[in-house]
C-alpha cells in the first residue's frame, strides 16, 4: 500500500511538473512586461514546450503571472482571481512593478506591492524582464509546483 | 465478438481514451509545427489529465457537484457508446450499429456542455452556451441530411451495410458534407466561436475547475475519436476479415483525418456566430442536400 | 502571400524554437544590475538624485556613508550611471537573477570617509579621477593638499600665504 502510494504522489507531482497552465493578469501595469510576456508565446521561445498552455480562465490555471503595481481599480479583481485558482497554486510577481511599485510607487491610485494581498512565491525582476528570464521564473514557479502536497481525486490528501 | 468487448476494449475505452489524447497531442503538436514553434511532449494530455483530476477543487454550492460529476460522465459514456455503433470489424457485434441510435449518442456530448454552461451561473459560461446550442443546430441540418443520403442510398439504417453497400458518388458528396460539420462538431477554428478562449473564457467550460474540467478535457479526447471515426469507418467499403488488420486501418485514417482538420484549423480564423451559422446552412446543408438528390436519382 | 504558403514555408523553415535552458545571452550593452566600485565612490548622492524610481539611497553618517540599492524598485533606466562622476556605478550585462523573498537582491555598502591627515577628522575625499578632471596635471604639492579636510586646506593655504609674504617681505 505504501509503495502503491508513492508511485501515486510520484505520478502526481510529474503531472504537475509537466502541465502548468497559466493566467496571465495585468494589474494596472504599463504593457512592457505583457509584451514581453507574451514573447515567451511565440515559436522562438514557446512556453508550450514545457507543456504550459495560456488559459483563459482562473480556475484552469495552476500558475498566476502578474505584472504592473496593484492599483486600486484591479485589487478587488486581483484577489478575486487569486481566490478562484483551485489549489496547489503558485504566482509569479512579473517585473518591478509589483514587487515594489516602480516609478508609480506612492502615487494615490497604486496600492501594492503585490504580496500585500497575495502571497508570492517567485520574483522575476526587470523593466521589463527578457522572455528568458520570463520562462526561468516560469520554471522556477514549476519546481514549487511540484514542491505543494498531493491531493487524490475530490482533494483528499495522501502525502 | 461480445458486447462488452466493444464497450471496453475496443473500440471502447481501451482504445478511445490512449486514442483521445493521441489525438489531442496531435492536434497541438501539427498546430505548433505549422507555426514553426516546437509544440507540447509526447505525453501531454495524460499529464493534463492527471494533473486536473488530482487539483484541490473549489467549493461550489451543494446539490451542484452531482451535476458537474454526472454531465461528463454521461456525455463520455454516450460518446464511448456511439463508438462501439461503428462499422470498423466486418463481426456481428457492429452489425447491430444503428444510425438513428448514433446520432442520438453523438448528440448527447453538446448537450451535456450546453447545460454545463448554464449551470455555471457565469456570464460567459451562458454566451458560451448559447452559442454551442446555435451552432449544434446549424451544424446537424446538414449533419443528418448528409446521413439520410448514405442511408438512403445504400438502402438500409445500419451502419455496417452503409459502409459496404453505399454508391461510391453519393459517398463521397455525402462524406465530404460530413467532413463539413466536424470542425465545429469538435469545436476547432474556424467555427470555435463557442469556446473561444479570447473572448469568452473557453465559454460553458469558463466555471469548470479541476476534476470537473479534468472529465469534460477527457470527454471530449473521445469525441475526437467517435467523430473522426465515423468518417474513417463509412469512407472504406473494404474489410480485409482480419480484425487487427481492420482496426489499424480505420486508426490510421482517423488519424490522417485529424491531421486534415489541424491544418484547416491552423489555417483559418475564427467566425462569427451568424457568420458560421450561414456558412452551413448555406454551403454544409447544399452538399449535403446534393448527395440526398444524387443519391435519389442514382 | 496566402496563409497556405506561409503555412508551408513555416514547415519548410523547421523549428525554431530555443529548448528551454537554451537561451540567448543578452547584448553587450545591455542594462542589468547596477553595480558600484566602492573605492571609486565620493558619497555624493548624484545616483540617488536623478534616481526615477528611488531605487538608490545615500545616507550620511558623521563618519561612514551608506549606498543602499534595491533592484525590485529599480527600471534599469541606467541614469545613475551617467550621472555618476567619478564612474563608480556600472551595470552587469546580464539578467537579473530570479528570487523568491521580497527584497532578496537590496544591497547597502558602507564606507567610512577617509580621515584628515592634519587634524584626523573624517571628511569626503576626491577620487583620482575627480581630481584629474579638476586640475588636468597633478602636481605634488595639490596631491598632499587634496589628502587634507578643507578646514586643514585653507588653515595650509594660509599659512603658505603668510610664509610667502614673510620672505618676500625679507627679500626686500
Amino acid at each position: 500500500m505504501e509503495a502503491k502510494l508513492s508511485f501515486f504522489v510520484h505520478l502526481v507531482r510529474y503531472a504537475r511538473g509537466r502541465s502548468p497552465w497559466l493566467f496571465h493578469l495585468n494589474c494596472g501595469g504599463c504593457n512592457g512586461c505583457d509584451i514581453e510576456f507574451l514573447a515567451c508565446l511565440t515559436p522562438r521561445y514557446d512556453v508550450e514546450q514545457l507543456g504550459i498552455r495560456l488559459e483563459g480562465s482562473p480556475r484552469h490555471a495552476d500558475i498566476l503571472c502578474v505584472s504592473g503595481p496593484v492599483t486600486r481599480n484591479t485589487q478587488a479583481a486581483l484577489q478575486t482571481i487569486y481566490a478562484q485558482m483551485p489549489a496547489p497554486k503558485v504566482v509569479v510577481a512579473i517585473g518591478s512593478c509589483p514587487a515594489s511599485g516602480n516609478v508609480f510607487a506612492d502615487s494615490p491610485s497604486v496600492v501594492g506591492p503585490l504580496e500585500k494581498f497575495i502571497p508570492v512565491d517567485v520574483y522575476v525582476p526587470g523593466c521589463p524582464p527578457r522572455p528568458n528570464a520570463i520562462l526561468e521564473g516560469i520554471a522556477n514557479a514549476i519546481e514549487q509546483l511540484k514542491t505543494k502536497p498531493v491531493t487524490g481525486i475530490g482533494g483528499k490528501s495522501h502525502a | 465478438m461480445p458486447s462488452w468487448f466493444a464497450l471496453l476494449i475496443f473500440p471502447g475505452f481501451l482504445y478511445a481514451v490512449p486514442m483521445g489524447w493521441l489525438m489531442l497531442w496531435l492536434e497541438r503538436k501539427i498546430l505548433a509545427r505549422l507555426q514553426s514553434r516546437i509544440g507540447p511532449p509526447f505525453y501531454q494530455p495524460f499529464f493534463d489529465f492527471i494533473k486536473l483530476m488530482t487539483k484541490e477543487p473549489l467549493r461550489r454550492a451543494s446539490g451542484e457537484d452531482i451535476f458537474y460529476l454526472l454531465l461528463p460522465l454521461l456525455a463520455l459514456g454516450a460518446t464511448v457508446g456511439s463508438l462501439t455503433l461503428l462499422p470498423i470489424l466486418p463481426s456481428s457485434a457492429s452489425a447491430v450499429g444503428d444510425l438513428v441510435l448514433f446520432v442520438a449518442l453523438v448528440e448527447v456530448a453538446p448537450i451535456c456542455l450546453v447545460l454545463l454552461g448554464f449551470l455555471s451561473r457565469s456570464i460567459f459560461g451562458q454566451v458560451g452556451a448559447i452559442r454551442e446550442a446555435t451552432l449544434t443546430i446549424a451544424t446537424n441540418l446538414p449533419f443528418i441530411t448528409a446521413l439520410i443520403a448514405l442511408a438512403y442510398a445504400s438502402g438500409s439504417l445500419r451502419l455496417m451495410e452503409i459502409a459496404s453497400n453505399a454508391p461510391l458518388a453519393t459517398r463521397a458528396i455525402a462524406l465530404l458534407a460530413l467532413l463539413f460539420c466536424l470542425p465545429i462538431k469538435l469545436r476547432l477554428n474556424p467555427f470555435s466561436v463557442a469556446n473561444a478562449e479570447q473572448e469568452i473564457y473557453q465559454g460553458a467550460l469558463t466555471e469548470l475547475d479541476g476534476w470537473r474540467l479534468g472529465l469534460w478535457e477527457l470527454t471530449h479526447a473521445v469525441e475526437w475519436v467517435a467523430l473522426s471515426g465515423l468518417i474513417a469507418s463509412l469512407a472504406v467499403p473494404w474489410r480485409s476479415g482480419q480484425a487487427i488488420l481492420d482496426a489499424i486501418l480505420f486508426a490510421l485514417l482517423s488519424l490522417v483525418l485529424v491531421v486534415v482538420l489541424t491544418v484547416i484549423a491552423g489555417a483559418t480564423a475564427r467566425l462569427k456566430l451568424l457568420q458560421a451559422s450561414r456558412f452551413y446552412w448555406r454551403w454544409g446543408f447544399g452538399l449535403a442536400l446534393l448527395a440526398l438528390v444524387v443519391s435519389l436519382f442514382l | 502571400m496566402s496563409i497556405w504558403e506561409i503555412l508551408a514555408e513555416n514547415l519548410r523553415q523547421g523549428v525554431v524554437t530555443l529548448r528551454y535552458p537554451q537561451r540567448v545571452p543578452p547584448p553587450a550593452r545591455y542594462r542589468g544590475l547596477v553595480q558600484i566600485e566602492l573605492e571609486d565612490c565620493v558619497g555624493c548622492a548624484s545616483c540617488a538624485y536623478v534616481c526615477v524610481s528611488a531605487a538608490i539611497h545615500v545616507t550620511e553618517e558623521r563618519e561612514t556613508f551608506c549606498w543602499s540599492y534595491d533592484p525590485a524598485k529599480c527600471t534599469f533606466c541606467g541614469r545613475c550611471v551617467d550621472a555618476c562622476p567619478t564612474s563608480a556605478l556600472q551595470m552587469q550585462a546580464e539578467c537579473p537573477p530570479i528570487y523568491h523573498c521580497a527584497g532578496a537582491l537590496a544591497v547597502t555598502y558602507t564606507r567610512a570617509y577617509p580621515r584628515c591627515e592634519g587634524c584626523g577628522k573624517p571628511f569626503k575625499v576626491a577620487t583620482q579621477i575627480l581630481r584629474q578632471r579638476a586640475y588636468t596635471e597633478v602636481s605634488g604639492e595639490v596631491e598632499t593638499l587634496l589628502r587634507l579636510c578643507p578646514v586643514c586646506r585653507q588653515k595650509e593655504a594660509i599659512k603658505s600665504m603668510v610664509e610667502a609674504r614673510r620672505i618676500k617681505e625679507a627679500t626686500r
